[in-house]
């Protein structure tokens, strides 16, 4: 006998407390971290793990817990911008799609079709390749990729609310239609998006590190984890842990963030819980 | 005669969110071979579940069925999957309320009323076929081959239902329970699907338990009729004496309820109130908060069944002292 | 069904057209000058690369340079490499191989382990082995497929010594070899999704009135799951088989940067960092005609498979 709700419940509230944790850590990086991230100290170079350095030290010196902790503030902050903006643009961008239709909708459905005939990472590669590497470009290329599978989304929302009652009476009302579609329409299609933005998330920082790893996002010597298991590669056989524990914390950001749109989504709609 | 069909102390409950949710709640109920019985109640009064129970189409992994379910003697509920799976199509057989989604859409509707026929007439792939192409013709099908290897969405659903009742026929089965069988229909077609079945009944002589909501059906299908009511059986008799007088107070509100030709005007009469929870635990008479002929001593534990008459019972404490009003 | 087929490739033509030219300008936009690229990066004498420029028609205006490679890229000619001065069009040909046999394979590993997990999920929904499919599939869905390429080298290579950690052999046979755990690591996150989509389509299948039907037929449970269940069940998977492609194109990019196999991916990774343009829009505009050409052989097969969208 099953007891989703209860396990629902459950799920969603270990996924907050690993956010919370995360979102703890980065902001309490300086205050907790044993060294600066950058603190270069040859003589423990590829250091064991001590007390001066629990996690030990890579190459330079530097050392690795700390680099951890900071690396979640760029990769943290890096996905939220990501999500931020793909997310403000695309719904703004499919309720007027899916509003407004005719014209206006068939060009953005167009302008829609063509980038997402990119497979997603390959977009992002191209828009990094064009405009330089780096976290801001990365961030701007994943904004861009993410943008319309946000659209898409809330257009076909949209499509469907605008044939409801509440929106009929709205019009039958005389209000404008920025007014129907920012005031009524928008807070029915937001807890959809809000789930779908949190499983963004964690492809953001999966999309982020990515980049990173092959040198085009975050640039040495700034701690990130993926530009850390990059350089940790280097050293995989005498010093595995220095690309392990990076990689360990991206799965462990993007796991959580899965989970946390796993559990919305039980939460906000019980019924269509598919995959 | 002996008894077909005998059910005692049925209970059937769901793992649902809030424990378990009792749709059954101890129903008794004979039938005899060749009888049509039917079974009416509201929806969510455990009707379809006890439909479900008499073939073992529960999913046992989150469903407790328990009491007895005998049938010519056996006890059904102690068979093992394979005893039940020659019982069913066998012994009794069952139609469903939708015909649009009783049949598999991604496979062709020849294959899927042949496969019947091999596996409960055990004819070989080639008189499979034979069969299959038999019913294509009796049932009007022009062209028969043509339509063999289409699929289901390309056949009307009132030719589904017919179908769907004939191919649940193939093993020849002692009893039909048809769950619903028209609701899903334009009423255009309800009749000529009745119709149908009631051909097939006597032809065949099995017997027919009818699961209906709808009492419009039942005077003219079934001689026998069995209400339900938030899991129990509350008033069983001959369809014509319930329905002219009623000896349980839902029963008469469910008569009052019906939609009657020759009733002007268009006030839909309905049952004010809800009828229990499948959470609740009993307390007092379950039909006591919306019942217009209630006392305070009605919620002095169940009513229990007592006789209202010849061949008749009803769950109510004041059968004897009430006189209710039926339809003519 | 051929008069289908013809509208959708012809539908295809203005997305690939759009498509191309925002490959092509996105290349025209990087701050480096191509002349001073093809010149090595010295300084050169402003001849010289005026002379480039020339040889390239890196001289004439942005659209006539389009036109120029789009006339070439029909004729199978996607323009010369920058840096190896090598025909573009006869550098992915030489890579193909390597990164079709890698995705081959992957999807073969994927599907074959998550039809079979999904379906065992679904028919034991709560038990152990639910529990731990589900958990391990959300695991691979969240590891980036370069950590788990670097665990598997790790474990595989460096401390039980079983597969070569890098490079990829000189024949299929030998690349079945090495190719091995790099298609599993790029097969994991496929695995996942269609592990699960497997399961809920199960699930939900098996919910359906007309497995009811089927159990009232006595058909064997085996039947009934594999004949009458498992194809309603595949039908979500087949909707995001786009999807799934588009990780598996991306993913190919990692793990062949991973295991530094030589295939397109890590070509479309140097191109980018040694700002080899004609090879990164070259490659780009290949991988994209691919990726729209199997979505829509996706979708004709999802016509096949259900006969109501066939005759819609």
């Amino acid at each position: 006998m099953r007891r989703r709700p209860k396990a629902g419940r459950a799920v969603l509230l270990a996924a907050s407390s690993l956010v919370a944790l995360l979102c703890l850590g980065a902001l309490l990086a300086p205050a907790i971290a044993p060294h600066p991230p950058q603190a270069i100290d040859l003589r423990s170079s590829f250091a064991p793990p001590s007390q001066d350095h629990p996690l030990g030290a890579d190459k330079l010196g530097r050392d690795l817990l700390s680099r951890l902790l900071y690396g979640s503030r760029s990769t943290l902050l890096a996905a939220l911008l990501v999500v931020a903006s793909s997310t403000l643009l695309g719904t703004v961008l499919g309720l007027v799609s899916g509003y407004a239709g005719g014209l206006v909708d068939a060009m953005l459905s167009r302008i829609f079709d063509v980038l997402l005939a990119f497979p997603a990472l390959l977009l992002a590669l191209l828009i990094v390749a064009s405009v330089g590497r780096g976290m801001a470009n990365a961030v701007i290329a994943l904004a861009v990729v993410y943008v319309p599978t946000i659209a898409r989304l809330v257009r076909s929302l949209t499509l469907v609310e605008s044939r409801l009652a509440y929106v009929e009476a709205a019009q039958a009302l005389g209000y404008s239609s920025s007014r129907i579609v920012f005031v009524h329409i928008a807070p029915n299609v937001a807890p959809v998006v809000l789930v779908q933005s949190t499983i963004d998330f964690a492809y953001s920082i999966l999309d982020l590190a990515a980049l990173s790893f092959l040198g085009l996002g975050v640039q040495p010597p700034l701690a990130d984890w993926g530009a850390m298991l990059a350089e940790g590669r280097e050293y995989l056989l005498f010093a595995p842990s220095l690309a392990v524990a990076p990689g360990l914390a991206i799965m462990a950001a993007v796991i959580a963030f899965n989970l946390l749109g796993d559990g919305l989504q039980t939460r906000f709609d019980p019924g269509r819980r598919g995959a | 005669m002996s008894g077909l069909l005998s059910l005692r102390g049925l209970r059937v409950a769901f793992a649902g969110e809030g424990g378990a949710a009792m749709a059954v709640r101890g129903v008794d109920l004979e039938l005899e071979g060749g009888e049509g019985l039917a079974l009416v109640g509201e929806s969510g009064s455990g009707k379809s579940a006890t439909a479900k129970a008499i073939l073992g189409l529960h999913d046992m992994s989150s469903t407790a069925v328990t009491g007895s379910v005998r049938f010519e003697g056996r006890e059904l509920l102690e068979l093992g999957e394979a005893e039940l799976r020659s019982f069913r199509g066998r012994g009794a057989s069952m139609v469903f309320q939708d015909p649009g989604t009783s049949f598999n859409p991604l496979l062709r509707m020849g294959e899927q009323v042949a496969e019947a026929f091999r596996s409960v007439a055990g004819l070989d792939r080639k008189a499979a076929r034979e069969a299959a192409l038999g019913l294509f013709s009796r049932l009007g099908i022009r062209d028969p081959v043509t339509r063999y290897a289409q699929y289901p969405h390309e056949f009307s659903g009132g030719m589904l239902q017919r179908m769907m009742i004939l191919l649940a026929l193939a093993g020849r089965p002692r009893l039909l329970v048809a769950d619903e069988p028209t609701t899903a229909l334009d009423v255009t077609v309800q009749a000529q699907v009745l119709l149908f079945l009631e051909e097939l009944k006597e032809e065949l002589g099995m017997a027919v338990l009818l699961v209906t909501h709808d009492m419009g059906i039942v005077a003219e299908t079934s001689t026998r009729i069995a209400v339900m009511y938030a899991g129990r059986i509350v008033e069983t008799g001959g369809t014509a004496e319930v329905l002219g007088s009623p000896a349980h107070p839902y029963t008469e509100a469910l008569l009052e309820a019906m939609p009657r030709p020759g009733s002007r005007g268009t006030r839909l009469a309905t049952i004010l109130g809800l009828p229990p929870g499948v959470y609740e635990a009993d307390s007092g008479c379950p039909f006591f908060p919306r019942c217009r002929h209630a006392l305070a001593s009605c919620m002095d534990g169940l009513p229990p069944s007592v006789e209202a008459g010849p061949g008749r019972k009803s769950a109510c404490f004041r059968t004897h002292s009430l006189s209710l009003r039926g339809i003519a | 069904m051929l008069a289908y087929l013809a509208r959708r490739l012809l539908q295809l033509v203005p997305v690939l057209l759009v498509a191309s030219f925002l490959v092509f300008v996105a290349a025209r936009l990087t701050p480096q000058d191509p002349a001073v690229v093809m010149a090595g990066g010295r300084q050169t004498s402003t001849a010289v690369l005026e002379a480039i420029r020339a040889k390239y028609h890196l001289d004439e205006s942005v659209p006539s340079q389009y036109l120029r490679w789009m006339a070439g890229a029909l004729l199978g000619d996607l323009g010369e490499s920058y840096r190896l001065k090598q025909g573009v069009s006869a550098m992915i040909a030489a890579r193909l191989p390597v990164s079709l046999q890698l995705i081959a394979m992957s999807v073969a590993i994927a599907l074959l382990a998550a039809v079979p997990l999904g379906i065992l999920a679904a028919l034991r929904k709560g038990s152990w082995v639910d529990i731990l499919a589900t958990s391990l599939s959300l695991a691979a869905l969240s590891s980036p497929v370069f950590l788990t390429g670097i665990l598997g080298i790790l474990l595989f290579s460096y401390t039980l010594g079983w597969l070569p950690a890098l490079g990829s052999g000189r024949n299929f046979a030998e690349n079945l070899r090495y190719l091995l755990m790099p298609s599993v690591a790029l097969a994991l996150n496929m695995l996942a999704l269609s592990m699960r989509m497997t399961r809920s389509g199960m699930i939900e299948a098996m919910r359906r009135p007309y497995i009811q039907t089927a159990i009232l037929k006595g058909l064997p449970r085996r039947t009934i799951v594999l004949k009458h269940a498992l194809r309603n069940a595949l039908l979500p998977l087949v909707t995001i088989t786009g999807l799934q492609i588009g990780f598996l194109l991306s993913g190919t990019v990692l793990v062949e940067y991973t295991f530094g196999l030589g295939g397109l991916g890590s070509l479309l990774v140097n191109a980018i960092q040694t700002s080899d343009y004609p090879v990164v829009q070259g490659l780009t505009l290949f991988i994209v005609s691919a990726f729209l050409l199997i979505n829509l052989l996706v979708d004709l097969l999802y016509g096949i498979i259900d006969p109501r969208i066939r005759q819609a």
